[in-house]
């Protein structure tokens, strides 16, 4: 260090002989170096991590798309291609986007359910004991619905819907309703299945829909209906496809149902409608049974007749035979004729007797006799059956 | 010297960026944007949803003289205090009616809810209009809804709302006229509001207190009715089935038997081909078949079970034996005993009985 360097350190006072302490030759050198180092690697560990937070914000730009899901890529605001596509898909690569000015916004496209869970429903757990529920509905608390015989019911369903992944219907769940993140049609299909459920339920008896005939079906098609109305009305679509609707089942919850207040009655009318059928059910088991019997009988009947009339054909047959082979000896004389006679006859009598398991064969005495010759031929007597009633005579 | 560059290029950069801030606005595809230059609109954003050419169908025009650009994206302007971009979203979103008991011409109360879903079409006249406010907007539907809704049902019976019969039910026709109403009135000048109604519906029907109370005991009494009905109805329909097939067990037993004696009658006339030999010897055909007869029918009954007693006179041989005695019978040995005639062996002298035990 230079004389005059030295001077412009030091200050006045420190140049005055009555304080003597005189600086240490290079300290102010040593400091300004470190600090001077002590800067350059700040400042390096300064550039590389603004290095590093640059190159970091510029690999956020990078992206794919997950299986259940598409995604859209904006410009300045604006639905822009990727890859040649407006909609990116599932499994096609990676895709980047620029900070600022692009923005990526996906929409899920698995299968999503819409609860609706309490609008129709009234909450009867506090009235659990019989002949103690409330015996009137306010509007303010309990949901129910109007049937169209003018009853009423409660009921809790759920509708299951899909984002469209097709351009048309995707960008229009992204973009075209407001609702929460990643469901935004959901507050308008939620109107539009209740008014679909108030409208089918409003022309349905009671017992069909606690017996959900067609009712769910028919709510589906009419929410399918409000769906294409809409489309022609507003000329977006919703951007879904409504899967199904179904009720919400829990168990040992009867969904839809009637009022608690009710249930007793409509227990009673469903034990008669029981009743009914086991009626209607032993009618047709009756009914059945008797004409598979007149079947049956009918079926013996023209078997019988079959028979008779085969046997009768055979019999006429085998008598013309027999005449006609007896004929020529029977016509040679009348001893002849008569000797054939009496053996037809008597083997005939013989044959019956033989078989009979009793006979009598009475004397019929001339006129005036009174002598009678009775001989019983019988294997065995013939016993009293019934009171009264002789066995053998 | 490097450095210097670099640290006057940041600044630079910071400038441009704050520059473009200044000067540029971009809208979004969900939103729309009125730009204003002293207070004077000179472009409307109204961006549409299609993509890849799809045709997207005409929408309402804004004010007379002002471009309206019909994609997102970004734009230029002066900065503040020339020029000024007010943002609105344009997506559809939904409204509910208020709860609101309605007289019906019946004699009815009802608490019909609607709700409409809605959207801003023209972001000029929803500011002057509304000073851009998106709750008021919501307020001023509601208001409309909820008149209409009074009105319209007004008109019609509880009947006409619901019903079983589907010629009967006017539900669609109350939504359609609705829907029509709140139109007419957002398209008149003193509620153009710049928005546009694109669906509406009844999602609710509900009753008063009062009025649930008086179903619940109706319900009771259905059905208890219902319960008397069903089961008299089972005993009906039963006793219905058993007469049906009883009567149906009768003309199967007449068909049947028809059928028999169609066979029987066939029978018959084949049979009677063979009767030309039995006139051969008429007498003798007869006698054979007799005995036949007499032996058939002791054979059936046997076969069936029932004892059979046969009485038969000493005058039937062989036991006119019994009366002549072997001598008399010897005496007469020239020729042959004199057979019973075929009356007296049909008839009188013998007889075949079957009686059961």
């Amino acid at each position: 260090m230079s004389e005059n360097e030295k001077d412009i350190n030091q200050s006045p006072e420190q140049a005055e002989p009555s304080q003597p302490e005189p600086a240490s030759p290079g300290t102010g050198d040593a400091g300004s170096e470190a600090l001077a180092g002590a800067l350059k690697v700040s400042f390096t560990f300064l550039k590389l991590a603004m290095a590093a937070l640059v190159l970091f914000y510029v690999l956020r730009g990078i992206f794919y798309v997950d299986p259940q899901e598409v995604k859209f890529k904006l410009r300045f605001g604006r639905v822009v291609q990727a890859k040649g596509e407006w909609v990116l898909r599932p499994a096609t690569g990676l895709y980047f986007r620029w900070p600022f000015f692009e923005e990526v916004v996906p929409v899920p496209t698995s299968e999503q359910g819409l609860n609706l869970g309490g609008a129709f429903w009234t909450d009867w757990s506090h009235d659990e004991m019989p002949g103690q529920q409330k015996r009137t509905l306010d509007v303010r608390t309990d949901g129910f619905l109007l049937t169209g015989d003018k009853n009423i019911v409660h009921m809790r369903l759920l509708a299951r819907y899909q984002a469209r992944s097709d351009p048309r219907g995707a960008v229009s769940y992204a973009f075209g309703v407001e609702g929460p993140e990643g469901k935004a049609p959901e507050p308008i299909l939620d109107r539009m299945l209740r008014a679909a459920t108030t409208k089918v339920v409003g022309s349905m008896e009671v017992m069909d829909v606690i017996n959900r005939t067609n009712l769910f079906s028919r709510i589906e098609s009419d929410v399918r209906r409000r769906l294409d109305e809409f489309e022609r009305n507003s000329g977006v679509p919703l951007g879904i496809d409504l899967v199904r609707v179904e009720p919400i089942e829990t168990e040992k919850v009867k969904n839809p149902t009637e009022p608690k207040t009710v249930s007793a009655a409509f227990y009673r009318a469903q034990n008669a409608r029981s009743e009914r059928d086991l009626l209607v059910q032993e009618g047709n088991t009756e009914a059945t049974r008797i004409i598979d019997r007149a079947k049956s009988a009918a079926a013996e009947v023209e078997a019988a007749a079959m028979g008779d009339a085969v046997r009768l054909v055979r019999s006429a047959e085998a008598d013309a035979r027999a005449v006609e082979r007896l004929l020529p000896i029977y016509r040679l004389s009348q001893p002849i004729a008569n000797i054939l006679r009496d053996r037809f006859y008597q083997r005939t009598i013989e044959e019956v007797m033989t078989r009979a398991p009793g006979a009598f064969v009475l004397h019929t005495p001339e006129e005036g006799s009174d002598t009678e010759l009775r001989l019983m031929l019988g294997r065995r007597p013939i016993t009293q059956t019934t009171e009264g009633e002789e066995g053998s005579q | 010297m490097r450095e210097k560059w670099l640290s006057v290029a940041a600044v630079g950069l910071v400038a441009l960026i704050l520059l473009m801030y200044m000067v540029v606005y971009t809208v979004r595809v969900d939103n729309v944007a009125v730009h204003r230059r002293f207070g004077k609109v000179v472009r409307v954003v109204r961006p549409t949803l299609g993509v890849g050419g799809d045709q997207q169908p005409a929408r309402p025009p804004v004010e007379e003289g002002v471009k309206v650009y019909d994609k997102a994206g970004f734009f230029w302007k002066l900065p503040w205090p020339f020029d000024r971009v007010q943002h609105y979203d344009q997506r559809i979103r939904v409204v509910d009616s208020p709860l609101a008991q309605t007289q019906l011409p019946d004699g009815n109360q009802l608490i019909p809810r609607v709700y409409a879903s809605w959207r801003i079409t023209d972001p000029v006249a929803f500011e002057e209009s509304l000073s851009g406010d998106e709750q008021t907007a919501e307020q001023n539907l509601k208001q409309i809804i909820s008149d209409q809704t009074g009105g319209l049902f007004g008109t019609y019976t509880l009947d006409d709302v619901v019903n079983t019969d589907p010629t009967q039910l006017k539900f669609d026709e109350i939504e359609q006229k609705l829907l029509a109403g709140v139109r007419d009135r957002l398209a008149s000048s003193q509620d153009a509001y710049g928005i546009e109604v694109c669906s509406l519906g009844i999602t609710w029907l509900a009753l008063p207190d009062d009025a649930t109370g008086a179903v619940f005991g109706r319900m009771e009494k259905e059905r208890h009715t219902q319960a008397e009905t069903l089961r008299s109805e089972g005993t009906r329909i039963k006793q219905t089935r058993i007469a049906e097939a009883r009567a149906e067990r009768e003309k199967i037993l007449a068909e049947a038997e028809a059928k028999a004696k169609e066979m029987r009658s066939t029978a018959e006339a084949e049979a009677a081909r063979y009767y030309e030999t039995f006139a051969k010897d008429e007498d003798l055909a007869i006698f054979l078949r007799r005995l036949d007869a007499f032996a058939e029918i002791a054979r059936a009954a046997l076969e069936k079970g029932q004892p059979l007693t046969i009485l038969l006179s000493t005058k039937t041989e062989p036991f006119g034996i019994l009366e002549k005695g072997p001598l008399e019978a010897s005496a007469q040995g020239e020729g042959p005993p004199e057979l019973p005639a075929l009356e007296e062996l049909q008839g009188t002298s013998s007889a075949v009985e079957s009686r059961e035990d």
